[in-house]
């Protein structure tokens, strides 16, 4: 279960070498200003959960109902909001969350938003075979059979071609390589959803060794 | 600059040489055995430098040992190499010598530079800068090519020194 996350901004990938001279790809997360905004019981509104927000930005930015609401978590007015439920750590509003709370070696799951891929093909967004090349083939990229003809329609939720990506996603089980308190940043193994300077949840992870 | 330039630069040596293909190395790689660690050295020439300047820079060492083609790839920045000495710079036209791999014997020799390229002076991590005057050639190494080498069962040498044998090294 949920129980410790933050927002974090990615930076970018990089190259890091460990003590023993192994390098691992790692993902840099960055951390500044994330705040607990609002806490939500179940005795008021129905669940428990906590609103996040990230991002500094000027007070000019924001309309008056958004300025109020930050002004009673008595934080500053930040760009990006986002709810994680059953965030059992963090139920104060207006506390300041910290890289500090994962230790390098510990398991995480990261959400964001994937890049945006556009119209795509079958090929790419459902992983299907492609025909064959040559010897006068024409179905190279094409999907193959929507369905029987005894149907005599197509069944909803045929995989087809269409958007892919811009949909929120989660990698989960990602390991913290590096904490670093000062800058607030995390390093982690592998690669974490979204583009440079998106905005991710970092979260403790739910199905550990899963 | 940005958080990832920083870290980058905070993995990098201080000093290391300026390799360029052709060039003669002599590369002490820290190697561990059970639980003490040593300094194995591998000597040879470069082959190939890719990757842009900094912590993903990779170089690639060929010699022939025991008649066998060993190319070793390493990482300029990595940790596991103690130092790298420049023990001479060859004259070549191109910046992978791939063509090496083909050729055998005398024909696989690389004519050194006469003049230093571009002025550059060799600097090595850890201060300790060897560039010998005089060219010798016979480096007697030490027994450091156990764990290289490659079965070689009494075939003569100009014959398997067509062979290349490749162990990757990923570190």
């Amino acid at each position: 279960m949920t129980q410790r996350g933050l927002l974090a901004q990615k930076k970018g990938m990089m190259q890091l070498f460990l003590e023993d001279g192994s390098v691992v790809p790692v993902t840099v997360l960055e951390s500044a200003s994330c705040h607990v905004v609002q806490v939500k019981h179940t005795s008021v509104e129905g669940y428990s959960a906590v609103q996040l927000g990230y991002g500094e930005v000027r007070a000019k930015r924001v309309n008056k109902p958004m300025k109020g609401h930050f002004e009673r978590a008595h934080v500053k007015p930040l760009r990006t909001l986002m709810e994680v439920r059953d965030l059992a750590d963090h139920e104060t509003p207006g506390e300041q969350l910290t890289v500090e709370m994962f230790t390098p070696g510990e398991r995480i799951d990261v959400v964001g938003t994937s890049k945006g891929k556009g119209f795509a093909g079958h090929h790419k967004r459902h992983n299907f075979h492609r025909g064959p090349v040559t010897h006068g083939s024409m179905n190279i990229r094409q999907p193959g059979s929507i369905g029987s003809t005894d149907a005599a329609r197509t069944f909803k939720g045929v995989k087809m071609a269409g958007h892919l990506g811009d949909a929120r996603a989660t990698v989960r089980n990602l390991e913290v390589v590096r904490v670093d308190a000062d800058r607030q940043l995390l390093l982690v193994r592998g690669s974490v959803p979204g583009g440079k300077n998106a905005v991710v949840l970092v979260r403790n992870a739910v199905k550990e060794g899963a | 600059m940005n958080v990832i330039d920083l870290l980058r630069k905070e993995q990098e040596k201080p000093q290391v040489p300026v390799l360029h293909s052709g060039d003669t190395v002599r590369v002490h790689v820290k190697v561990v055995e059970g639980s003490r660690e040593r300094i194995q050295v591998f000597e040879g020439v470069v082959i190939a430098v890719r990757g842009k300047q900094g912590t993903s820079t990779r170089f690639t060492v060929r010699r022939i040992s025991h008649g066998v083609g060993v190319e070793r790839t390493f990482l300029l920045h990595s940790p596991r190499l103690d130092k790298i000495e420049v023990i001479r710079h060859g004259d070549v036209r191109r910046a992978k010598l791939f063509y090496l791999r083909d050729k055998v014997g005398k024909s696989a020799r690389i004519r050194e530079l006469r003049t230093p390229r571009g002025g550059a002076t060799v600097q090595v991590a850890d201060s300790a800068v060897v560039v010998p005057e005089d060219e010798d050639e016979d480096v007697l190494l030490e027994s450091d090519t156990a764990s290289e080498e490659m079965v070689q069962d009494g075939t003569s040498e100009e014959v398997m020194a067509g062979v290349t044998a490749e162990p990757t090294e990923d570190e």
